[in-house]
């Protein structure tokens, strides 16, 4: 069930998000990116528990407070220098 | 079946679907304001029911699970504002 739900996570979510971040404007690209950070941060929990690490349950909190850092970089630079 | 295996199941399959929704959505949305919408979905709906789900499996890493959801639910609505500021400020300028 577990290697299904990553499977389905990865084609349904991150697919369409790779694919907008790869067109339209700087600022629907970097809605792309917030979503694609937060399918990425739910893939990495559901591997943890699939391979029985839960260890790695600290990549998915890394992932999460980075991800919230560099995001409000990204907003903060499109909004004052381009 | 027993009754955490299906509450397992129906929060996992529930999150997978609210992210699936919310990619596509943030993908083919007309416009970016509606972008945001689905956006901000995946952030406060998704990812804490993926996380809520684990929760029933790995019952001693639920303290962790929990400050990660609460970590996305928090700043989703931090970014969401901070993406539609950048997004004004650049329509205030063209």
């Amino acid at each position: 069930m577990l290697a299904a739900a990553v499977l389905v996570l990865l084609l349904g979510g991150g697919g369409p998000c790779l694919v907008a971040l790869c067109r339209g404007t700087p600022v629907s690209r970097l809605a792309a990116l917030v979503t694609l950070s937060t399918v990425l941060a739910a893939t990495t929990a559901l591997l943890a528990t699939f391979y029985g690490r839960t260890s790695y349950l600290d990549v998915t909190l890394l992932m999460v407070l980075l991800s919230f850092s560099g995001i409000l970089v990204y907003a903060r630079f499109f909004g004052k220098s381009l | 079946m027993s009754a955490p295996d299906v509450a397992q199941a129906v929060l996992l399959w529930a999150g997978v679907l609210v992210l699936v929704v919310s990619a596509v959505g943030t993908s083919l949305a007309g416009t970016v304001f509606d972008r945001l919408h689905y956006m901000s979905l995946g952030a406060m709906a998704g990812l804490p029911l993926v996380l809520l789900s684990q929760v029933f499996a790995t019952p001693d890493q639920a303290p962790k699970l929990v400050v990660i959801a609460l970590l996305e639910m928090l700043g989703s609505p931090a970014l969401t504002t901070a993406t539609a500021r950048a997004l004004d400020r650049r329509r205030g300028r063209s």
